[in-house]
């Protein structure tokens, strides 16, 4: 901006703080004040705002001066107590006299120090004052006169004279006649950039705010507005938000929506009959052990689902029941089954919701997205609790080609476009696959999740009948740290309001 | 998952060709295991849990090298009948009741070679064997075991013996006590009153299963000779485990001989390689993986993975190698053609189904919710569903009610479940003390509630909450959201002053809707502010959405 820009666009009060400085450079704010007529709230902030513009220096002074605190006040005012007891004295030389007309601590603190120095006598309960007394009433003390110029302003401690010093030192042991006070002084001094733009500063009366009453009195006309500083930072705004993670979800939710697939939900605390057994995992399997999940204490156990189902499940375990399965080979126990576990993945729904669906009601396709749990330690790389998404596909004619277009079609939509697949490996799949991105930005490869076609094992005591179920999951949480670019898992679900205030999940990727 | 490491050039040696750290690194994950890494010729690799038979080097070469069709078809590994015999004592019956055992000669036992072993016969008990639970396995040198050994349960007295590395002869009794290895598996035999013993013809110990061998058949720079016992509970594992071990050392060259087994009643002969055979249907097989295989080249497709397959029509009968444990239906014969075939070599292709997309009505109700909030300057938060005593009870102010509780937590911060949101949200601010105000919050989560009904014993439900905490916070202000927010869902509903100790007196209200209490609104009170070490005022209002939606 030209000199000319700056100066248009500067507010009244850095104006008058400008012009002021015009006619005398380097001057203190307190000068200022009273050489621009403006308070000093409205001088401090014109000075802080010229000085971020740059057309200021502001230098800062640290000083220790010495004012009157109340006491002193009151003595520049009415004289010192002891002047006051010996003027008393002299007329009426009585102590109940002079007591009579100073406070209590005046009179306590005069006795005392005019009979140390000797300027009384007492005697019988009379006052006799004392040649040398007499003297002392008729001269001006150092202190008296330290006190009178500070009654007309402060002074600078460094700055004092010896005698003054003296007089300080002596005051300062006496009760809240003085005190030292650090006071900060800003010296304000034009810099190049300011002394440019001088010649264009001129105090002329500019619309600042636009204000109904202008236009209603139509004031505004041939009226100049002053420019703003278009640049300028703003006061910081508090407005609502989403939380990342549900902006995320619902686009994931989105993708599913626009696939065809129907949104279906389950219980987070499920029997163990849902969570592991309908998916065929084997009582003893390390998944099912305390320190993977979390069981629960209250209430332990929960009702079996109907006779029939829990029948089939028992044998397929035991024998593999009529699905052609060897099975496991041990005995089936109700009771492990009827335990009570927060869900470990929404597979549980899938299968809740498999147990539900009729042949008839085939083809299926529907998805969850869903807290899910794991007895972990929360640290950078895991959470006891996260969001798993889910995905099952059932129909008759469905094969492992489908699960890959359906998995290739889904990670497109994520924003990812290539995509490959290796073996993988989930209790309850046959194929299991691995499905790999290729990430759009860092060019690496990175497991998004996981998917396979449900073990004959787990369908057949479900549906009754043996069809193929296509299902794929992902690991939420890596999409959001991605999106976010979040580096420790634990900041997805951060009780920080700042961090939700400041990460922002748009992405042009989905 | 378990993870093994191997030498790059011992594998290549098993697999008889070279193949670069880069070539195995493209190769090795498509035959089905993870690369977690590799440094110089070392590498690591993560075997899924349902191979153990890929849990040494031996088993992982011999893998690879009829994938990549070096020798296909299944590997028909010999035993020698010989006459070494093991006795199975009948108080071995209710402890641990199944044996196996091999004597391997002309084993090399390189370093490469040994450290296979150790590594595989600990990954084996971890995984297939479940922490020995189900079966454990001794490897001894032959020169120190004498024929015939007997395998008995004793008294945890009655014998004396240097344990494997020790330097002391130890009961059994103050190994479960004093030994590392005893006290880490007693429990799987401390509940009986004998311990199994696998003891030699002269009365020697030479093993303590499933706990530590004895230091007598340690094995020694020169031996070539090994005894093999494996003991357990589970006819399956013990089998397996034997068959996974010996053929491993078949693969570095050695000579199985079988072991008697003789219990008084019966007698066989161990390790048993006979083939199972399996049946698979090839048009099944073709209409799951949506292609179009003949018979041939789908039995080519299973020899590239081990398997040998008769052909009759459409129908292939099956050979499983004698160390697979993994095949329990026709359907991991599919994977393993999949595999073979090479999942990158699928056509992936979208199924031709038409579906109309559906989300929960109940999604779509919290969504309008979020948004109206947010309309009106609300940040949404997101707590743990789990949270402790403390918070629920102790700092609202509120006496204790049936909640749910964690049986296993890792920590007490986190060891129930909210039943209602308030209390996290407290939390929330009490952990936002020190950032800017205002801080006008929701949160919309589930809760559960204990409740005879369910089949789970709980209710869970959807909750609403929303708050705002600045200097001038106050009933009148989030009751004027409630009024809107009520409007904008139409529901009409009214407000009866209630006494909730979590809330300033006179200033706290229930909801009610259709004559039901739904929620509360109210000013949080100074004590239960200062309990959550808060100095700013915070007014609350908290719905269950499953009521009213």
């Amino acid at each position: 901006m030209s000199p000319k820009d700056i100066a248009e666009r500067l507010h009244e009060l850095e104006r008058k703080v400008l012009l002021a400085l015009k006619k005398k450079d380097k001057q203190l704010s307190a000068e200022l004040v009273k050489s621009t007529g403006l308070d000093e709230a409205s001088v401090n902030r014109a000075l802080l705002w010229l000085r971020s513009k740059g057309l200021i220096k502001l230098k800062e002074d640290i000083k220790e001066l010495v004012v009157l605190d109340d006491n002193g006040e009151l003595y520049a005012e009415k004289g010192f107590p002891e002047k006051r007891f010996l003027k008393i004295a002299l007329e009426d030389n009585s102590i109940q006299g002079v007591k009579a007309s100073l406070t209590k601590d005046e009179f306590n603190v005069s006795i005392g120090l005019l009979k140390s120095k000797g300027y009384i006598k007492l005697e019988d309960g009379k006052i006799t004052v004392t040649p040398k007394g007499l003297k002392f009433l008729k001269t001006q003390t150092p202190y008296e006169r330290l006190v009178c110029e500070l009654l007309n302003s402060p002074l600078e401690l460094s700055k004092l004279s010896a005698e003054q010093k003296k007089a300080v030192d002596e005051l300062k042991s006496r009760k809240k006649i003085i005190k030292i006070e650090i006071k900060t002084y800003r010296i304000a001094s034009l810099t190049n950039k300011g002394t440019e733009i001088l010649p264009y500063v001129k105090l002329e009366k500019l619309i600042g705010q636009l204000t109904p009453q202008i236009l209603s009195t139509g004031s505004y006309k041939g009226a100049k507005f002053r420019k703003y500083d278009l640049k300028a930072p703003t006061p910081r705004i508090f407005y609502g938000k989403k939380h990342f993670v549900t902006v995320i979800k619902d686009k994931i939710r989105r993708i599913f929506l626009d696939m065809g697939f129907r949104q279906v939900d389950g219980p987070l605390l499920e029997l163990s009959f849902w969570n592991f057994d309908a998916l065929f995992q084997p009582q003893d399997h390390p998944a099912r052990e305390m320190h993977d999940t979390f069981f629960v204490k209250e209430p332990l156990r929960g009702r079996l689902p109907d006779k029939k189902l829990v029948q089939r499940v028992k044998l397929v375990h035991e024998n593999g029941w009529t699905t052609g399965s060897k099975g496991w080979g041990y005995d089936w126990s109700e009771s492990i089954a009827s335990t009570n576990v927060l869900r470990t993945h929404t597979t549980a729904v899938s299968v809740r919701t498999l147990a539900g669906t009729k042949p008839k009601d085939l083809p299926l396709k529907v998805f969850c997205v869903g807290s899910v749990f794991r007895n972990e330690t929360l640290d950078y790389k895991h959470l006891f609790e996260f969001t798993q998404v889910e995905g099952i596909v059932a129909a008759p004619n469905v094969t492992f080609r489908n699960l890959l277009g359906i998995l290739k079609n889904f990670f497109n939509r994520l924003g990812f476009s290539e995509v490959r697949f290796r073996p993988g490996y989930f209790p309850y799949t046959e194929m299991s696959v691995e499905p790999e991105v290729l990430h759009p930005v860092k060019k690496e490869w990175m497991e998004l999740g996981g998917a396979g076609i449900f073990r004959p094992e787990v369908v057949k005591p479900l549906l009754g009948i043996d069809v193929p179920v296509l299902a794929w999951g992902i690991g939420f949480e890596r999409s959001v740290m991605d999106v976010l670019d979040i580096k420790d898992i634990r900041d997805v679900y951060s009780n920080n309001i700042e961090l939700l205030r400041e990460k922002s999940p748009y992405t042009r990727r989905f | 998952m378990p993870v093994i490491s191997f030498d790059r050039k011992d594998f290549c040696k098993l697999v008889g060709k070279n193949y670069s750290k880069e070539k195995l690194e493209e190769l090795l994950p498509m035959l089905g295991m993870e690369w977690e890494g590799s440094e110089g010729d070392e590498i690591t690799v993560e075997v899924f849990p349902n191979r153990p038979d890929l849990l040494s080097v031996e088993g992982l070469a011999r893998a690879f090298r009829s994938f990549v069709g070096l020798r296909k078809g299944l590997m028909h590994y010999k035993v020698k009948e010989s006459n070494y015999e093991l006795h199975v004592n009948k108080t071995v019956k209710a402890v641990r009741p199944i044996v196996a055992a091999a004597v391997v000669k002309g084993v090399k036992l390189t370093s490469e070679g040994i450290r296979s072993l150790m590594q595989l016969q600990e990954k084996l008990h971890i995984t297939h064997a479940r922490n020995r639970a189900k079966a454990a396995i001794g490897v001894h040198d032959l020169r120190a075991v004498k024929f015939p050994v007997t395998y008995a349960a004793v008294d945890p007295q009655s014998v004396k013996f240097i344990p494997l590395d020790g330097s002391r002869m130890m009961t059994p009794e103050e190994i479960l006590a004093e030994h590392p290895k005893g006290i880490k598996y007693a429990h799987l035999i401390n509940k009986f009153t004998a311990y199994p013993m696998i003891i030699g013809a002269d009365n020697e110990v030479l093993s303590f299963p499933p706990i530590i061998n004895s230091e007598l058949t340690k094995l020694r720079p020169k031996t070539k000779d090994l005894f093999i016992d494996v003991t357990g509970t589970c006819e399956f594992t013990v089998n397996k485990a034997l068959n996974i071990v010996t053929t491993s050392l078949i693969e570095r060259g050695a000579k199985a001989c079988s072991v008697l087994i003789h219990d008084g009643l019966s007698k066989k002969h161990t390790p048993n390689y006979d083939v199972e055979t399996m049946d698979l249907n090839v048009s099944y097989c073709n209409s799951l993986l949506g292609v179009d295989f003949s018979p041939k080249r789908v039995a080519g497709l299973l020899a590239n993975m081990g398997f040998d397959a008769k052909i009759k029509e459409d129908t292939l009968n099956v050979s499983i190698p004698c160390y697979r444990t993994d095949i329990l239906h026709p359907i991991d014969l599919v994977e393993e053609v999949a595999i073979a075939y090479g999942y990158m070599n699928f056509k992936a292709e979208l199924p031709q189904i038409n579906t109309i997309g559906k989300e929960l009505p109940v999604e779509a109700a919290a969504n309008f919710i979020r948004d109206f909030l947010i309309g009106n300057g609300f940040i949404e938060v997101i707590n743990w569903d789990l949270i402790n005593e403390d918070v629920l009870f102790k700092k609202m102010n509120a006496k204790k009610r049936p909640i749910v509780k964690l049986l296993n937590p890792k920590t007490s911060e986190y060891s129930v479940v909210r039943d209602y949101l308030t209390p996290v949200i407290l939390n929330y601010y009490s952990q936002n003390k020190h950032n800017d105000y205002p801080q006008n919050i929701f949160e919309i989560g589930r809760v559960m509630k204990l409740d005879q009904n369910e089949s789970t014993g709980v209710l869970e439900e959807l909750n609403l909450c929303f708050a705002t905490a600045h200097s001038t916070s106050n009933y009148s202000e989030v009751k004027g959201v409630l009024d809107n927010l009520m409007k904008a869902l139409k529901i009409k509903y009214s407000l009866k002053e209630v006494s909730n100790s979590s809330f300033i007196e006179g200033r706290v209200a229930e909801i009610f809707v259709n004559k039901e209490a739904v929620g509360f609104i109210g000013e949080i009170s100074p004590e239960v502010l200062i309990n959550f070490d808060l100095k700013i005022p915070i007014t609350i209002c908290e719905i269950n959405l499953s009521k009213i939606l």
